[in-house]
């Protein structure tokens, strides 16, 4: 019994080094940090209890951040979930194409998120990028949607969305597959319109992808700020900062670590918590075989 | 469900007077075969029908065309006197019983039994002593608030047949209901089955590789093959004349023994037919030598080498085994089939294509005085019997 103890935890080893070297260590490290201030020229950083987090509370920038990702997730995870199941819903079946459509469906997961960011650039270019040219046939005029605030968080949530759903499509699709096609029979035979067969067999079957996926889109709400670097840096007046991108400007533009770490702190706080509750809010709905 | 033949509840059942079905030349192609082809029989209403048949022969497209789950590529399925054409299958008033059992996994016993009526928009207040009755007929109560992974197979099953049942749709299909369990609980399944498709009047199609099954379960069997109907009629009709060397061999456990005719001292150029119980040991006759013997308890079946072709026959155990190795194996004549060597079809007595085949005969485009002769052959044949 002890030897294999012994052995568990020798095959455990390398996982567990890795991981603390580059996980766990530096997460601890970041909560450390955000007790202490940012060593600045001749003043070297000292403990300051809270005071990092009161100055966050003050902080009218972090709150808008925050609104923003909240706006940035209600708009990017239902959308690119949805969007991937009608998707996979269109591609599953015998349709014409099938083979093309799914891979033009999939290629913008396979484009790098800064790629993906210059081609909607070009759509979004006021005058004569793709958007306008479609809003001129129709004798609409040109419109900046990146450079105006009211619509830039939107803008920015569009290129998400469709960098996402093609990736989540795929999931989807192969929980699709796993569906027998006799329970879809024997539920046809019964009377069952389309729209009850998808509600009450396929939508339940797929429950375990669906907590999987939502699990992943929450965390690249938060996660995918690439495009925001490239097409707005923020803007305009912060209407594009997310939580993140605004934790890489206090870090790396600002060079004030330690407010960056309490920033970071909230965000892994945050991110832990929707896990959870997603794990078990809609444990109780899933079914699993 | 252990009780249905017992507990013959005095009341009408509510399902509706079973129609019959009749199938007039149905085919189905698939990209790059026939599965099923030029297939005409009738099913008769409130009876079991059992579509009997090896693996890949068709059996289930045909069900599932019956069902409406594929649409024939000819011919048509005419049920109640109305063409069904390509009504959608929830139309049909058809319930179904899948091999798979076909299930919802994330939904209760309970759930899944009224299924349909809940879809079809069923009043609560009607479906609960629907749901109540049906599980008392399966003894299902207990289970209800079970999920499917939570059961048996035999458990899952009764399931899958109370939601048939439940639907109180008068035709029931059933592909290989059975084919998931175990030998016993198949062989209490087939009884249950068959007591309810009786209790219920059903107009059942059952379908089953298993000879056993079909041979006990059926008042009509409908014997394929490589997608054609080979035989059809009542099991004891099949059991004693067999259409074709096929059926000969795929019906009766040991299967009919062929042997060609001249081994057997009669004239050459056919195959006979033998079943293994029609045989016995004798002081003349054929000569044969015994190869090995099987002992079943009540049986003894002796496996012989009849001048180089393998029988077997089939005798009392307390008969014993013969000492001699080498002897003479009779038959009784009336039992003897007689079949074409080379199309392997059932010559009738007098040398003629016999009653079973007159149809296939037709279709091969056998010349017009030779279909007569049969027919002739199969008069005077009657005439024997009657
Ligand atoms: N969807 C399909 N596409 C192409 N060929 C098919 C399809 N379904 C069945 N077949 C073919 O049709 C033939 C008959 O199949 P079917 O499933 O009816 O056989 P079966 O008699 O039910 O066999 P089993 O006893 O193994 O279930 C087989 O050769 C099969 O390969
Ligand atoms: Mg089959």
């Amino acid at each position: 019994m002890r030897r294999e103890t012994i052995h568990a935890w020798l095959m455990l080893l390398p996982a567990l080094v890795v991981l603390a070297t580059f996980m766990h260590v530096p997460a601890v490290e970041t909560i450390i940090a955000s007790f202490w201030s940012t060593a600045r020229g001749a003043r070297p950083s000292h403990f300051v209890g809270l005071k990092n987090y009161e100055r966050m509370i003050a902080d009218p920038v972090f709150w808008q951040a925050m609104r923003n990702n909240l706006v940035y997730a209600l708009v990017t995870v239902p959308l690119s979930m949805g969007l991937a199941l009608v998707m996979a819903l269109l591609v599953q079946g015998r349709v014409a194409g099938r083979a093309f459509l799914r891979m033009a469906f999939f290629t913008p997961t396979v484009l790098p998120l800064i790629a993906v960011a210059n081609i909607w650039i070009f759509f979004y270019t006021p005058g004569f990028g793709l958007i306008d040219q479609i809003r001129g046939l129709f004798g609409l005029h040109a419109q900046n949607l990146l450079g105006t605030g009211s619509t830039a968080l939107y803008a920015v949530a569009a290129v998400a969305v469709w960098k996402e759903a093609g990736f989540f499509m795929i999931f989807y699709l192969a929980a699709l597959q796993t569906i027998p096609p006799t329970l879809i029979e024997a539920a046809r035979l019964e009377g069952a319109s389309r729209w009850q067969i998808f509600r009450r067999i396929t939508l339940p079957m797929i429950m375990p992808t669906t907590l999987f996926i939502s699990v992943n889109a929450v965390i690249d709400a938060v996660r995918l700020v690439d495009h925001i670097f490239q097409m707005t840096q923020g803007g305009p007046d912060n209407a594009t900062n997310i939580l993140f991108f605004y934790i890489y400007r206090v870090g790396f533009q600002f060079w004030d670590t330690a407010y960056a770490a309490t920033l970071t702190v909230v965000m892994i706080v945050i991110l832990s918590l929707l896990a959870l509750g997603q794990v078990v809010l809609i444990d109780r709905r899933v079914h699993y075989k | 469900m252990r009780d249905v033949a017992r507990t013959q509840t005095p009341t009408r059942t509510p399902f509706a007077a079973a129609p019959g079905i009749s199938l007039r030349g149905l085919g189905k192609r698939f990209s790059t075969h026939a599965a099923v082809q030029d297939v005409s029989f009738e099913i008769p209403a409130g009876a079991l029908t059992v579509l009997l048949g090896p693996s890949g022969c068709g059996k289930s497209t045909l069900l599932r065309l019956i069902a409406g789950f594929e649409a024939p590529t000819a011919g048509e399925i005419v049920m109640a006197g109305r063409s069904l054409g390509d009504l959608p299958p929830a139309q049909r008033d058809i319930a179904m019983v899948f091999q798979s059992y076909a299930l919802f996994p994330h939904l209760t016993v309970a759930e899944n039994i009224t299924f349909g009526l809940s879809v079809r928009g069923t009043a609560k207040a009607e479906m609960a002593p629907r749901l109540a009755r049906v599980a008392q007929i399966m003894g299902l109560e207990t289970l209800l608030d079970r999920k499917p992974a939570q059961l048996s197979g035999g458990q899952q099953q009764r399931v899958a047949l109370a939601r048939a049942v439940i639907s109180e749709r008068p035709v029931c299909l059933m592909d290989e209901p059975l084919s998931n369990l175990d030998a016993k609980l198949r062989a209490e399944m087939r009884v249950e089955i068959r007591a309810l498709q009786k209790r219920l009047g059903l107009t059942m199609v059952y379908v089953t590789h298993d000879q056993v099954e079909a041979m006990t379960m059926a008042d009509r069997i409908v014997l394929m093959n490589a997608g054609r109907v080979e035989q059809e009629g009542t099991p004891q009709e099949i059991y004693a004349h067999p259409a074709s060397t096929f059926a000969a061999r795929f019906i009766g456990s040991p299967p009919m023994n062929l042997i060609p005719a001249d081994r057997l001292g009669l004239p050459g150029g056919a195959m006979a037919g033998l079943r293994p119980e029609d045989m016995h040991f004798a002081a003349a006759g054929a000569p044969a030598r015994v190869k090995s013997a099987e002992y079943l308890g009540a049986d003894l079946l002796v496996t012989l080498d009849v001048a180089g072709s393998e029988a077997v026959l089939r005798q009392p155990a307390r008969a014993g085994l013969p000492a001699d190795a080498a002897l003479y194996i009779g038959w009784a004549p009336e039992a003897l089939r007689l079949f074409d060597a080379a199309t392997g079809l059932a010559l009738a007595p007098g040398g003629g294509l016999s009653q079973a085949n007159e149809a296939q005969a037709n279709e091969a485009q056998a010349n017009e005085a030779q279909a007569n002769e049969a027919q002739a052959n199969e008069a005077q044949a009657n005439e024997g019997r009657a």
